[in-house]
C-alpha cells in the first residue's frame, strides 16, 4: 500500500503547463467598479443605447444584491474594488482586420497553448474564437461560416452588426438579476462569442473558442450567447487557461443557449484556469452561470465539462425543457486537487410534454480537494411524461479529500420518472492489485482506472477534446495517486 | 406574531412562573434560543418545501394542569395494546391506563416530576442535542409539560416489546413531551411507539425523543404516526451509539395533515451499526416531511438507511437524507435509498439525498426514484383474472411492506403489517 502512496504522491507535483505570461501592452481602464466604469466600458466599445441601458440596470441591481452564501465553496471576500474591469491588449485597440494584423506575440501565446488557430487551424478544421483578456482577438473561418448564413463573431461585433438579434436574445435565458455573479457580468461583460445558426443550417465545422487570462488583477466577464435556429445544429467547443500567479482572479462569465425547434446544441467546455499552487495560493475563482432553453419543439442541449482547474469551480450548466419532446444532457467531469474546491452540477427544469434528460456526473477528488455535486431536477405540473436519469459518481484518491452530493428533486407530475443514484468510493485495492499483477504499473493502473471511471463523459466529447480532456486529467492527477 | 407563536408565548410566560428557578432559567435559555432561530418559514433551507402556515393560524391551548386533571383515553383506543405499556394523554402521563407491573427489574422509569435538581440538570444535559434539531426542539425545551427518563441495565433483555401511547384527546390543544432512553451495556430493547389521535379538531403533537447506546447495547424503535386527519406531528428523535451499539428505527407516517420528523443518529465509536426505515403516505392536503441525518462519526459502522412514499390526492412529501462520513472515518458502509409513488396528478414529492463525505475508505451510495406503479406488473395481475382495484392495491402493498418485513420483532412486525394493509384498503378505492 505504501509504494501505491509513494507513486501517487510523485505523480501529484506536476506543475501548471500553462503557466507561461506574455508580456504585451494592455490598455486597461483604472480598478474599482462604479456606474461610470460601466459608462466607460460600454463607451469603449462604442456600443447602442440600449445596451448601456442594460447594463446599467444590470448594474443598479447588482448594487442592490449580496454574494450568495449556500454553497460548500470557501474564499475570503472578494473586494470588487480591487479589479480591473477591462483590459485589451493595446495593438489590438481597432481590432484585427486579419491574423497577420494580430500581434505575433498574441500568436505564440497561443500557439504554446496549442489551439488550432491560423495555418493549424485549417488543417484541424475547427473555428476558433480566441478571448485574450477581455476582448476577442481573432476569429477564423468566419468568411466561410458566412456563406452558409452562420454569425460567428464576438460579442462586441455582433453588437455592431447584428444589434437587433443582440436585443432580441440577449438575457431572456440568463436575466440580469438571475444571481450575484450573473448581475456583475451583465453589468461590466468585456466581450465573448456570439452565435448564430440559421434555419435548417447544419454547422459544417465544430465552433471554438479558447479563453485565456493574462493581464494581473483583472477579472474576465465574458458573454456568450448561440442561438439555434429552427432545424439548425451546432457543435461549441471551449477551453480556458491563465497564467500562474499569487492573487486569485475573478471569472464571472454567462453562457446562455437558445435552441428553437428540432435545433440542436452540443456545448464543450474543457475548462484548465490556473488552479492556484499546492498550498493554494493564487488561482482563478470560476463562478459561471450557464444556462440553455429548449425554447422549440424536440430541441436539444447538451452539455459536455470537464473541470480540471481553478481554485474554485462554481457552476451549474443548466437546461430548461421548455418545448415539447426536447431534451436535456449533462455530461461532467470534475477533478479536484491540491486545495482546489468545485461545487458543480446542473438543473434540468422540465416544463414541456414528454421532455427528457439525462445527467452523469463523475467528480475526482485528490490531496486536499473539496468537491460537491449539486443538482436541481425538477418536473413542473405540465411536464406529463418526462424523464430524468441520474447518476453521479464520486472517487476519492487521498484520505484528506472530500466528496458531496446534493441532489433537489422535485416532481409535481405523476407520470413524471425520475431515478437518481449516487455512489462515493476509492480506486478498489483489488482493481489496482487485478492491474499490477497483469504487469502494470502503479501510476498506469490508477490512470487507467480513473479513464475508465471518466469514459462515460469523455465520449461525449468531441474527437481533439477528448485527447486534450485524457492528458490533462492524467496531468492533473500527478502526484495524488494513492 | 401568529396566533400559534402568541399562544406559545403566553403558555411560556405562564409556566415560568410555577417552576423554581432553575429549570426557569432552562426553559428561558431555550424560549429565548426558540426566539433567536425564528419561526420556521420555506426561507429557510430546511424548511423549503414545507409550509406551516396551516400550523401558525391556529390558536392552541397549552395544558400545564396537573396529570389527575386530564381525563383519560378513550378505551376503544388502547384496546389491543398489551403490557407493558405508558399511556401519555395530549402529553401528561396517565398512571391509571398504563401497564407497568411486567416490566423486569433492570428497566427503570423516572418522570421529570419525580426528578431532584441534579437529576433534572442531567436529564436536561442529555436531552440537549435532540432539542437543538430545529426550532420545534427548543420550543419543546421551553413548554415541555412531561419527561420520561428509560434506563435498561447492562445485560437486561426484554422479549417483550415496550409500548409507548401518545394519544392527542383534546382538540385545539398542544403537547410537549420528552422522552430520554438510556440501554446500558449488552441490553436489548423493542419500544413501540404509538401516535394515536381521538379528535376531529386540530391539535399539535411536539415530542422529543434522546437514546443513548452504550457498547453492545441493541435497541429497536418502531414509531407509527395514525392521528386525526388535522393534526400537526413534529418530532426530532436524536440517537447516540457506543462500540458494537445496533439501532433500528422504523417510523411510519400514515395520517395528519401535516408530519415533520427530524432524525439523526450517530455513530460515535467503531462497530456500530444503525437501521433507518419509514415509510410515508399522504393523500388529501396532507404533508409528511422526514429530514434524517447519520453522521459516521467513527470509523468501521454500518448504516442501512431506506424510506418509501405512498403520494394520493394533493399530498406532498418531502424527503432529506443527509449521511455525512467525518474525517478519519474510513471503512465506513452506508446505504441509502427513497422511493416515491405517485398516484395522483396534484401530488408532489420533494427529495434531496445528500452524501458530505470527508474520508476516502469508504462506501457510500445513494438512490432515489419517483414514479408510478408498473403498468407491466398491473397486466400481469389483470391477465391472472385480478379486479383492477385489488391489483393496484396489491402492488401498493407489495411497496410499503417490504419496510415492515424489516421489523425483527415478531409480533411488532405483524402488528404494523396488518396496519399497513388496513390503511391501504381504506384508500384503495379513492
Amino acid at each position: 500500500m505504501n509504494s501505491i502512496t509513494d507513486t501517487l504522491e510523485g505523480l501529484i507535483s506536476l506543475e501548471y503547463r500553462h503557466g507561461f505570461e506574455t508580456s504585451i501592452e494592455a490598455d486597461e481602464i483604472p480598478k474599482g467598479l462604479s456606474e461610470d466604469t460601466v459608462r466607460l466600458i460600454s463607451a469603449r466599445k462604442n456600443e447602442p443605447e440600449f445596451l448601456l441601458e442594460w447594463r446599467l440596470e444590470a448594474y443598479r441591481r447588482w448594487l442592490k444584491m449580496t454574494p450568495p452564501t449556500w454553497s460548500s465553496v470557501h474564499y475570503p471576500p472578494i473586494d470588487y474594488q480591487d479589479i480591473i474591469y477591462y483590459s485589451a491588449p493595446k495593438s489590438q485597440k481597432d481590432g484585427p482586420k486579419s491574423l497577420d494584423e494580430v500581434d505575433p506575440e498574441l500568436l505564440k501565446t497561443y500557439e504554446k497553448l496549442g489551439i488550432p488557430l491560423h495555418e493549424r487551424a485549417i488543417l484541424a478544421g475547427v473555428a476558433v474564437d480566441a478571448v485574450f483578456d477581455s476582448v476577442s482577438v481573432a476569429t477564423t473561418f468566419k468568411d466561410k461560416l458566412a456563406e452558409v448564413g452562420i454569425i460567428f463573431c464576438s460579442f462586441s461585433e455582433a453588437v455592431q452588426h447584428h444589434p437587433e438579434l443582440v436585443k432580441q436574445y440577449l438575457g431572456t435565458v440568463v436575466p440580469v438579476q438571475d444571481n450575484f455573479y450573473a448581475a456583475l457580468n451583465s453589468a461590466v461583460f468585456s466581450d465573448g462569442s456570439f452565435v448564430y445558426i440559421p434555419p435548417g443550417v447544419r454547422c459544417p465545422m465544430e465552433l471554438s473558442t479558447y479563453f485565456r487570462i493574462n493581464a494581473k488583477n483583472t477579472g474576465q466577464f465574458e458573454r456568450t450567447l448561440i442561438i439555434a435556429d429552427r432545424g439548425a445544429s451546432v457543435s461549441y467547443l471551449e477551453g480556458c487557461t491563465a497564467p500562474m500567479r499569487d492573487e486569485n482572479q475573478l471569472h464571472a462569465a454567462v453562457v446562455e443557449l437558445v435552441a428553437l425547434e428540432d435545433a440542436k446544441i452540443k456545448y464543450s467546455t474543457v475548462q484548465n484556469w490556473y488552479p492556484g499552487d499546492k498550498d493554494g495560493r493564487g488561482g482563478i475563482y470560476n463562478f459561471v452561470t450557464k444556462r440553455g432553453d429548449c425554447r422549440g419543439a424536440r430541441s436539444h442541449i447538451s452539455w459536455t465539462q470537464v473541470e480540471t482547474g481553478s481554485a474554485i469551480t462554481w457552476k451549474y450548466p443548466s437546461v430548461i425543457l421548455r418545448g415539447e419532446e426536447s431534451v436535456g444532457e449533462f455530461y461532467s467531469v470534475a477533478l479536484t486537487n491540491h486545495r482546489q474546491q468545485a461545487d458543480t452540477g446542473t438543473k434540468m427544469i422540465h416544463i414541456g410534454k414528454n421532455t427528457r434528460s439525462t445527467i452523469v456526473s463523475k467528480g475526482i477528488s485528490a490531496g486536499f480537494g473539496q468537491q460537491a455535486y449539486r443538482g436541481l431536477v425538477r418536473m413542473a405540473r405540465s411536464a406529463t411524461g418526462a424523464r430524468n436519469h441520474t447518476q453521479c459518481d464520486s472517487l476519492l484518491l487521498g484520505d484528506r479529500c472530500q466528496a458531496h452530493t446534493f441532489p433537489y428533486i422535485e416532481v409535481k407530475n405523476n407520470t413524471a420518472t425520475v431515478e437518481h443514484e449516487a455512489s462515493t468510493s476509492r480506486i478498489g485495492e483489488d482493481q489496482l492489485f487485478f492491474c499490477r499483477q497483469r504487469g502494470l504499473s502503479a501510476e498506469d493502473a490508477v490512470s487507467m482506472i480513473v479513464n475508465g471511471f471518466c469514459k462515460e463523459v469523455f465520449k461525449e466529447l468531441p474527437m481533439e477534446f477528448a485527447v486534450e480532456a485524457q492528458k490533462l486529467l492524467g496531468v492533473s492527477l500527478e502526484g495524488s495517486v494513492g | 406574531m401568529n396566533p400559534f407563536l402568541a399562544q406559545c408565548r403566553a403558555s411560556f410566560e405562564a409556566q415560568a412562573t410555577q417552576e423554581g428557578t432553575v429549570e426557569g432559567s432552562q426553559r428561558q435559555a431555550e424560549w429565548t434560543r426558540f426566539e433567536a432561530l425564528g419561526w420556521p418559514t420555506t426561507r429557510l433551507e430546511d424548511w423549503k418545501y414545507t409550509a406551516l402556515s396551516g400550523l401558525e393560524k391556529l390558536s392552541l391551548h397549552h395544558s400545564i394542569e396537573p396529570r389527575e386533571a386530564v381525563k383519560g383515553a378513550p378505551r376503544a383506543l388502547l384496546e389491543g395494546i398489551p403490557a407493558p405499556r405508558l399511556v401519555f394523554v395530549d402529553g401528561m402521563f396517565q398512571p391509571d391506563q398504563s401497564m407497568i407491573e411486567g416490566l423486569p427489574k433492570g428497566v427503570h422509569l423516572r418522570f421529570w416530576s419525580e426528578l431532584d435538581a441534579r437529576e433534572r440538570e442531567r436529564f436536561t444535559q442529555k436531552m440537549a442535542p435532540a432539542r437543538a434539531l430545529t426550532a420545534f426542539g427548543a420550543l419543546n425545551g421551553a413548554l415541555f409539560t412531561e419527561g420520561i427518563w428509560i434506563t435498561v441495565d447492562a445485560g437486561c433483555a426484554l422479549e417483550t416489546p415496550l409500548h409507548l401511547v401518545k394519544v392527542s384527546l383534546t382538540g385545539q390543544r398542544m403537547s410537549h413531551g420528552a422522552l430520554l432512553l438510556e440501554s446500558e451495556e449488552n441490553s436489548e430493547l423493542t419500544l413501540r411507539e404509538h401516535c394515536l389521535g381521538s379528535t376531529d379538531q386540530p391539535a399539535h403533537s411536539n415530542w422529543v425523543t434522546a437514546i443513548e447506546l452504550a457498547p453492545q447495547a441493541r435497541l429497536t424503535l418502531v414509531k407509527v404516526q395514525q392521528e386525526g386527519l388535522l393534526s400537526y406531528h413534529t418530532a426530532a428523535l436524536h440517537g447516540l451509539q457506543r462500540a458494537g451499539s445496533q439501532l433500528q428505527v422504523f417510523a411510519f407516517a400514515l395520517s395528519g395533515a401535516l408530519g415533520r420528523n427530524d432524525i439523526t443518529l450517530r455513530l460515535i465509536e467503531p462497530h456500530a451499526e444503525c437501521v433507518l426505515k419509514g415509510m410515508y403516505r399522504v393523500a388529501d392536503r396532507a404533508l409528511q416531511d422526514f429530514h434524517t441525518t447519520i453522521e459516521h462519526d467513527s470509523p468501521h459502522c454500518t448504516s442501512d438507511e431506506c424510506f418509501k412514499g405512498v403520494l394520493e390526492g394533493s399530498g406532498k412529501a418531502v424527503f432529506n437524507g443527509r449521511v455525512r462520513v467525518a474525517l478519519d472515518a474510513q471503512k465506513t458502509s452506508s446505504r441509502q435509498s427513497n422511493h416515491n409513488l405517485l398516484l395522483s396528478d396534484k401530488a408532489e414529492v420533494n427529495t434531496k439525498p445528500q452524501l458530505e463525505i470527508f474520508a476516502d475508505d469508504v462506501k457510500c451510495s445513494h438512490g432515489t426514484t419517483v414514479g408510478q406503479l408498473d403498468e407491466e406488473q398491473w397486466f400481469y395481475l389483470r391477465t391472472r383474472g385480478i379486479a383492477a382495484d385489488l391489483a393496484r392495491t396489491l402492488l401498493i402493498q407489495a411497496f410499503t411492506l417490504e419496510i415492515a418485513e424489516a421489523i425483527p420483532h415478531v409480533d411488532v412486525r405483524a402488528e404494523v403489517r396488518r396496519l399497513l394493509g388496513g390503511t391501504v384498503e381504506e384508500n384503495g378505492h379513492v
